[in-house]
């Protein structure tokens, strides 16, 4: 991992944390290791483009990007799928020109007045203003210099604007969790256009650092869909490397609350955020979902979810967390079904899955993803198990205690 | 330039200095609203330096937390805590002014816009006690004085919506510090004019980042007298940080206080984030106060491993608030302040849990002043104003 142009963006420049870790560390991955994942792309030679049907915030494309590989991403959370726009180096000339444009543009960057400002919601007229200005500045930008993408130039300044605009927002976050989000609160104006030049700045090194590392001229898809639905015509994948959603109940999608209402004022047709319960591993259950396939290794866990519970608390208890992993699992099962009717016959795939710890049992999320390639009737493996330290999205979580701070890494080998 | 013993001098900086025997020099900052010991030994050097006498003041920590505001800008500010500003020769202990209240908190008027949940001055409040005429208020004001209090605090009730505010701080200024504790509600343009032409510290009352945890402990009370809000948004955190933006905008002295209670411990640190970045150089957390037979007793009252917790986050995150100064105060006894009440009588917060108790029964508006500290606790006093008991946490 190249470190040398690291950034610290300190907690003052009220940028969300999520971004921070996103941009003070280079590789934000689902894989255990580079190294590791490497390893497994070089088991998929000539299998191209991979595909990884939930692509988080772009591991693979990431890694593929670095080998010349094209790749395939396809996610369902707006400001993850924004996030993997700037990954993707086949972009990186572009943004690192919106920087620089942006930069020198500063004295006409939208005042505010006040010094601050409190509101219940995510965010005040003023604040949406100064982003929505912004946005407006960049893409008409982009048209003036007549420059034509497949991505809609708005599109491309939400991906520029988005990681920011939380700096405007009114939410209350917490110390260490940064899941944790609240709507309402204070929002500073006061230099914001300080803290702006910070961020663009981190945002530049990281740029060129992409750009520098990655091989050009290689194709690099990157979706906003849900991998339960999509539907591709006359295409068939040759291989997937993959890694489902984090069972963390912390809930993801929650914690771009500030993101996903910017994206929904933008009103941008293509970027309108999803509804939370469409999110795989959501904390926001749809009721119908529970309980509709019948799997062994997940009625065996439900079950001993169930028996384990305290008496007093069992109905709560089997509406949160039987219902929550119902779900979850139920979620996977029908992306994974999906997906397994794009791929060709002498398909490929790798899966990395954590099985975390609830109450003292390990949740079987590597055996169930096993059990669910088969019945689509395909081969499922677990090749390798080892302890590692888990680090989807770094350092996102909770900083993990004791027995979560260990967690059972699985690769999985799925082929006809 | 010699100053006598326990009398209150402003000097030409506009810092008020009073020499105490025991302890140095107490000076008060009206660019700061905070108080600060200087040794003995640097005594002479600091009034000169105050009094422009020379030009220069040898010792930073001094120059630091005293310059800010005419020989220094405020954004340079260091504050030790506690806010003793030690030379070589440092004190063998800490010691305290003996006899002299530090601090005297007038609570001019019962009435108040707000009811807050855990509000201590509620039994002097809402026409329990007679409200002062402006006679009063001259009598009240001189009796203050007599005892040399190095700042008076304006307290109440809603100190703003007194209306014989003018009067009470024309009668104090420059015969002692003033600080005024709000709300922030009432403070208009007309009122900002008057702090500022009159040096008042502005210390606004806000307890939580998140405009619903602020405004269910600090509510708008229903029954409220409207003479002119400054502002009138239903939210009290609204008001306050709309009232806290205007006063910086005018220069004003502002600082923060907030009530810690069970249910916005945690979102501290966040809140000093905002409060830091939004220019607020002091801010005073009161872990709440409450006697135990009190109805939000149990939703309030921060038990005592949260206080551990919070108090060693606290002290790691004020590690980004670069020049705040941070006082945590976690006083189990109650029995610190000197109080005058809206009609004259001086009190002090029982530490049994009695309520507030007349200190000296025979004067009961002029109380004589060997009785004041037999139940005002002279070191709890003193660590009030000048020491942080929640700075003991420091380190965990
Ligand atoms: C009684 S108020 C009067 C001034 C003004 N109304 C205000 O709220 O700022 C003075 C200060 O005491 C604080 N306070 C009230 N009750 C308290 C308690 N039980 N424990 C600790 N602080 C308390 C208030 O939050 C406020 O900061
Ligand atoms: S505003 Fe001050 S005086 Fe009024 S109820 Fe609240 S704490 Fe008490």
């Amino acid at each position: 991992m190249n470190t040398n142009n690291k950034i610290t963006l300190s907690k003052l420049t009220f940028l969300r944390k999520p971004y921070r870790v996103l941009l003070e560390n280079e590789l934000s991955c689902a894989v255990p290791s580079e190294k590791c994942g490497n390893h497994i792309v070089e088991q998929l030679e000539g299998r191209y483009p991979i595909l990884d049907p939930m692509a988080g915030y772009g591991s693979l494309l990431s890694l593929c990007s670095k080998r010349g590989i094209p790749s395939v991403s396809i996610e369902t959370n707006v400001p993850r799928y924004l996030w993997q726009l700037i990954k993707n180096p086949n972009l990186s000339q572009i943004f690192i020109r919106i920087i620089d444009r942006l930069l020198d543009e500063e004295n006409s960057w939208p005042k505010v007045r006040r010094r601050a400002d409190v509101s219940n919601s995510w965010f005040l007229i003023e604040a949406l203003d100064i982003v929505r200005r912004l946005i407006k500045s960049i893409s008409l930008s982009l048209i003036e210099r007549d420059v034509s993408f497949e991505i809609k130039p708005e599109i491309i300044a939400a991906a520029v604007i988005v990681p920011f605009c939380g700096r405007l927002s009114c939410c209350t976050e917490s110390e260490n969790n940064p899941a944790w989000i609240k709507k309402g609160g204070i929002v500073v104006y006061m230099d914001w256009e300080s803290d702006f030049k910070k961020y663009l700045n981190a945002l530049k090194v990281h740029l060129v650092e992409i750009a520098d590392r990655s091989i050009r001229g290689v194709e690099h898809k990157v979706i906003l869909g849900d991998c339960r639905k999509i539907r591709f015509k006359n295409v068939r994948f040759h291989s997937f490397f993959t890694s489902p959603s984090y069972l963390d109940r912390l809930d993801h999608y929650k914690m771009f609350g500030p993101e996903i209402a910017f994206c929904n004022a933008l009103g941008i047709r293509e970027i309108k955020p999803f509804l939370s319960t469409d999110y795989i591993g959501s904390t926001l259950v749809r009721r119908t979902s529970i309980e509709r396939f019948s799997s062994k290794v997940v009625s065996n866990f439900l079950e001993y979810i169930r028996s384990s519970c305290p008496n007093k608390s069992r109905k709560n208890y089997n509406k949160i967390y039987c219902s929550y992993y119902a779900n979850y699992f139920y979620s996977l099962f029908e992306a994974y079904k999906n997906i397994s009717q794009f791929l060709h016959s002498d398909f490929v795939g790798f899966i990395i899955a954590q099985n975390n710890h609830f109450r003292n049992t390990e949740v079987p999320v590597a055996q169930a993803i096993v059990e669910m390639w088969k019945s689509f009737g395909f081969r499922g493996r677990i090749i390798d198990r080892k302890e590692i330290f888990y680090f989807e999205a770094l350092n996102l979580r909770i900083r993990a205690r004791g027995i979560k701070a260990k967690q059972l890494g699985f690769i999985i080998k799925v082929t006809r | 330039m010699k100053y006598l013993p326990n009398v209150v001098y402003t000097t030409k900086s506009g810092l008020f200095v009073r020499q105490d025997k025991n302890v140095g020099l107490l000076v008060y900052s009206q660019y700061t609203g905070l108080i600060f010991v200087v040794h003995p030994e640097d005594t002479d050097n600091t009034i000169s330096w105050m009094n422009f006498e020379n030009r220069l003041i040898s010792r930073s920590t001094i120059h630091n937390a005293l310059g800010v505001g005419w020989d220094k800008k405020v954004k340079e500010g260091a504050f030790p805590m506690p806010h003793y500003l030690e030379g070589q020769g440092k004190w063998d202990s800490r010691p305290w002014p003996k006899r002299f209240p530090i601090v005297i908190n007038w609570l001019l008027t019962g009435n108040c816009p707000l009811a807050c949940r855990y509000c201590d001055a509620e039994d002097l409040m809402r026409q329990k006690r007679p409200e002062p005429n402006v006679e009063d208020i001259k009598l009240i004001a001189s009796r203050i004085l007599l005892y040399n209090p190095l700042v008076v605090v304006l307290s109440g009730g809603e100190p703003l919506i007194s209306p014989h505010l003018e009067e009470c701080i024309k009668w104090l200024y420059k015969r002692a510090g003033i600080i005024i504790d709000t709300s922030g509600l009432y403070l208009n343009e007309e009122k900002r004019e008057l702090l500022k032409k009159y040096q008042v510290a502005v210390r606004f009352s806000i307890d939580s980042p998140i405009p619903k945890c602020n405004d269910s402990l600090r509510c708008l009370s229903k029954k409220r007298i409207n003479p002119g809000e400054a502002n009138n948004s239903n939210s009290s955190l609204k008001n306050a940080i709309q009232s806290l933006c205007s006063s910086f905008d005018e220069n004003l002295t502002v600082s923060v206080q907030t009530v810690a209670t069970r249910k916005t411990i945690n979102d501290l640190p966040f809140f000093g984030d905002r409060l830091f970045s939004l220019g607020i150089r002091s801010w005073r957390i009161h872990l709440v106060s409450l006697p135990k037979d009190n109805i939000n007793y149990e939703r309030l009252f921060v038990p005592m491993k949260s206080r551990k917790n919070i108090l060693s986050k606290l002290n790691r995150t004020k590690k980004r608030w670069k020049g705040m100064d941070l006082q945590i105060l976690d006083d189990m006894n109650r029995n610190y302040a000197v109080l005058v009440s809206p009609d004259g009588e001086f009190l002090a917060e029982s530490n049994v849990g009695k309520g507030k108790i007349l200190l000296d029964s025979d004067n009961p508006f002029q109380p004589d002043i060997h009785k004041i500290f037999q139940s005002v606790s002279p070191k709890n006093h003193a660590m009030r104003y000048l020491d942080s008991p929640g700075s003991r946490w420091r380190g965990g």
